[in-house]
């Protein structure tokens, strides 16, 4: 969870060869091994779906990449399935994810929050700053949020679902939202974990996953 | 609320949360309950700089073969969770465990560098262990350290329990059957310390008495009881191909310096530049059979998944089976596209050859270390290399196709006058001249010229040496910047030299310096090689505050009798020979390397060393 993408990447680089399966690598001065993964998992969030392509050399079980793989992984990352990709919903296609939110629920904010919630559904636009490398620029939310709300509620916090884009059609992160949401409601959230649960292609009615 | 439960929800508001949370892929996992000896490997930098160190490696996995030891690792946390720590009230802890590092029974530092030393004070402080040797009690870990700096313990000597001097693989091994002893049968570690000063190599500086002159020179540091030695002779292992060598090294989550494997080759150097404290203090040569070396380069592969081995050692090109190696290395890793790279590798015809088929040399463009500008001094400070030698490996280098190279230059080396400096320039523009020759004009060429500031180190033969002053410092870079300004094909960077003027401080130290160092930590020095958090006037006020003048140190030509704070230590060379150089040097003579003429630098009575069967005596 403490990691960035490209130490994801790093970590599946050497764990082919330590598990030395036949990775195909791409052509030229530097090679690097083909794989392609889902969006980047923000730094501080946990995921127990993310996907990856990878193209080997010569034909091998997909059942055995995985056992080979989660052989020689880190603690903290495990293959938990795995197929053959071809005629699957190709990764680049993916379009949504759900996170949960987890907060504790100090002072009873319950209610404040509920109401911030409502007032972001409610809402045609609200423009936030994005930087990107040509400077800083207004990005409209409400058109990369799905659906915002409250699973749960007891003594241990305060969980939200959160449905948002990621993919080419713009994404935008759990984070992005908590501070959206802290504006609205009027105080500050004590975050207690995200999670990324699910990532998938959401065609308006049902989600579609490439596993 | 438990560590780990407040660890998951404050490092999300840290910079490389990876640095403190460990399971990396490698690192070991023990029960608690099923040791005996638990140590902390402590690196004081961040964990991206000590991660990228190879004796602490070699500890660590040495260390953690026996069942009943468990070493665990901890860096300096970064100023922005050092805060969260202080806010949180979060005591120093390991990373494998997340133990405070208070509840181990040893805490060892490396000293890679002594701008480091004030964080290991405030390491210390934020472990709650007291700061002085002094104050602490038998519940307190035994605070030890070993590495380069080591080889002048005193400046750390009232703050450190005990040094290990050398190379530790045997000694740490033999300490640690010592203190399983002693805690079984539950003695206190006043006993324990003066047991442990018998072991060969360990300096336990509480147990030696310290006497300075009216002058403020060292007039004797004398062991409290005849029990104990009187040098502390290094510790040297002196058949590598029999020692310990991991393979089966910790994999980083998060990019570190060297994010590679390291595959020692050698140890020791046969160069005997005069400047060189690494040269001196790891004599004799000793290399390893390429044979072992290319089995363990498969294994550490094999167990690691590394993309990039590192050749490692003092000086690449000297290793006697290099071609052989690398050829051999690199039909091996073809397959599995693994890289080799060779640092510290001299460049001429041969190693162009190698560059050419090891791909990452390319990235980075190439490194001569001429050192200083003129052959005058060049001869002074024993560089065995000349200008020809220089000019004719660039122009190879740029026929096969480089057109970025990197020269690295000392400023204030002894002897040295301006015109030492101008040749600096001088020598930069006739490198840009043979790559207009070549390619008839210097588009796409970079010359990148970096300078430091010597610091004159101990057990080299400029030991007796001042550092030139910071205005001379100034002076020299202000000369350079001016002289380089005309040329847009070079661009010049230069070390700090307010930095180079406490390395000087204390790299030649004595005991006295350790209330400086308690002053500048609470006057919140930390980090002091980072540039952006360096403070000199902080330094300053220490230096004020303690009643010490820094320039005593740095700028003094020590007397030929004097004696040294690190005379207490025995790096095998004879005093004599440093004094011998130190003459030839004044005269403009060299020294050739040990494997032309042995030059009876006095090692050989270590019995090791490739190239000290022929030995002479002076």
């Amino acid at each position: 969870m403490f990691i960035s993408h490209l130490d994801v990447i790093r970590v599946f680089e050497r764990a082919f060869r330590r598990a030395n399966l036949p990775i195909s690598y791409t052509k030229g001065f530097n090679p690097r091994p083909k794989m392609t993964f889902t969006p980047a998992l923000p730094v501080g969030t946990t995921s127990c779906s993310e996907y990856m392509d990878c193209e080997f050399d010569e034909e091998i079980l997909p059942r055995d990449v995985m056992i080979r793989l989660n052989n020689v992984l880190p603690i903290g990352i495990k293959i938990l399935e795995a197929e053959v990709a071809d005629n699957k919903l190709p990764l680049s296609s993916l379009n949504a994810a759900s996170y949960v939110v987890s907060i504790e629920d100090g002072s009873n904010n319950e209610a404040k929050l509920r109401n911030a919630i409502k007032e972001v559904e409610n809402s045609k636009e609200i423009f936030i700053e994005k930087q990107s490398k040509s400077g800083a620029k207004q990005v409209n939310i409400i058109p990369l949020i799905y659906s915002i709300e409250v699973l749960e509620s007891n003594s241990e916090g305060i969980k939200i679902l959160m449905k948002l884009s990621i993919g080419q059609e713009g994404s935008i992160s759990p984070s992005v939202i908590i501070s959206v949401l802290e504006r609205i409601a009027g105080f500050e959230f004590e975050i207690n974990y995200i999670f990324r649960r699910e990532i998938y292609y959401f065609d308006g009615n049902k989600k579609i996953f490439p596993i | 609320m438990t560590l780990d439960r407040l660890l998951e929800k404050i490092l999300p508001k840290v910079s490389k949360p990876a640095r403190y949370t460990g399971n990396e892929y490698n690192s070991i996992l023990k029960r608690k309950e099923d040791i005996d000896v638990h140590v902390a490997l402590a690196f004081p930098d961040i964990y991206e700089v000590g991660m990228s160190h190879l004796g602490i490696k070699i500890l660590y996995h040495l260390l953690n073969e026996d069942s009943t030891i468990y070493a665990e690792r901890v860096f300096a946390p970064w100023v922005d969770f050092e805060k969260l720590m202080r806010e949180y009230d979060i005591p120093l802890f390991s990373l494998e465990t997340k133990t405070p590092i208070k509840d181990f029974d040893f805490l060892g530092f490396t000293l890679q560098y002594e701008m480091s030393y004030t964080n290991i004070i405030n390491m210390l402080e934020l472990a709650r262990i007291p700061i002085f040797s002094s104050e602490r009690c038998d519940k307190d870990p035994l605070v030890i350290a070993g590495g380069p700096c080591a080889y002048n313990p005193e400046p750390l000597g009232d703050i450190i329990d005990f040094f290990v001097i050398g190379e530790a693989e045997e000694a740490i091994v033999e300490i640690m059957d010592l203190y399983k002893i002693f805690k079984a049968n539950g003695r206190p570690r006043r006993d324990f310390l003066t047991e442990v000063a018998k072991i060969k190599g360990v300096y336990v500086p509480s147990l030696y008495n310290v006497t300075y002159n009216e002058n403020g020179t060292l007039r004797s540091i004398l062991p409290k009881s005849n029990e104990f030695p009187a040098k502390i002779e290094k510790r040297l292992i002196a058949n590598l191909n029999e020692a310990y060598y991991p393979t089966d090294f910790i994999v980083p989550y998060i990019n570190i310096v060297h994010d590679r494997a390291p595959l020692e080759i050698f140890r020791g150097c046969s160069h005997g530049c005069r400047f060189c404290q690494a040269g001196m203090i790891y004599r004799p040569v000793r290399e390893k059979s390429a044979d072992i070396l290319e089995k363990m380069a498969k294994d550490i592969i094999a167990s690691t998944g590394y993309g990039e081995l590192s050749l490692t050692s003092l000086s690449t090109s000297d290793y006697s089976q290099l071609k052989q190696l690398t050829e051999s290395l690199t039909e091996k890793f073809r397959e599995s596209k693994v890289g080799l790279s060779l640092p510290s590798l001299r460049i001429d015809a041969f190693s162009l050859e190698l560059a050419k088929k090891v791909q990452e040399i390319r990235k980075s463009g190439l490194t001569f270390a001429p050192e200083a500008g003129t052959q005058r001094l060049r001869d002074i400070i024993n560089k065995g290399v000349t200008e020809d030698d220089l000019l004719k490996s660039a122009h190879d280098a740029f026929l096969s196709g480089w057109n970025t190279v990197k020269l690295y230059f000392m400023i204030g080396l002894p002897g040295e006058t301006l015109e030492d400096i101008k040749g600096i320039a001088e020598l930069a523009n006739k490198v840009v001249d043979v790559y207009r020759k070549i390619h008839g004009n210097t588009k796409g060429l970079r010359v990148n010229v970096s300078t430091s500031t010597f610091v004159p180190k101990p057990f080299t033969p400029f030991q007796w040496h001042p550092q030139i002053t910071l205005e001379e410092i100034d002076e020299r870079q202000r000369l350079l910047k001016s002289l380089f300004r005309k040329n847009k094909n070079i661009s010049y960077n230069w070390h700090e030299g307010k930095l180079s003027f406490l390395e000087a401080v204390f790299s030649r130290g004595d005991r006295k310096l350790g209330k400086v160092l308690k002053a500048a930590h609470d006057n919140g020095c930390k980090f002091d090689g980072w540039n952006d958090i360096f403070s000199f006037e902080k330094w300053v006020s220490a230096f004020d505050e303690s009643g010490i003048d820094p320039n005593f140190y740095a700028y003094r030509y020590r007397e030929k009798d004097e004696i040294f704070p690190w005379d207490i230590i025995d790096i095998g060379i004879n005093k004599r020979f440093l004094q011998k150089e130190l003459e030839k040097s004044e005269k403009g003579e060299t020294t050739p390397d040990c494997r032309i003429r042995c030059s009876g630098c006095g090692v050989n009575r270590l019995e090791a060393g490739d190239y000290c069967e022929n030995k002479i005596e002076i």
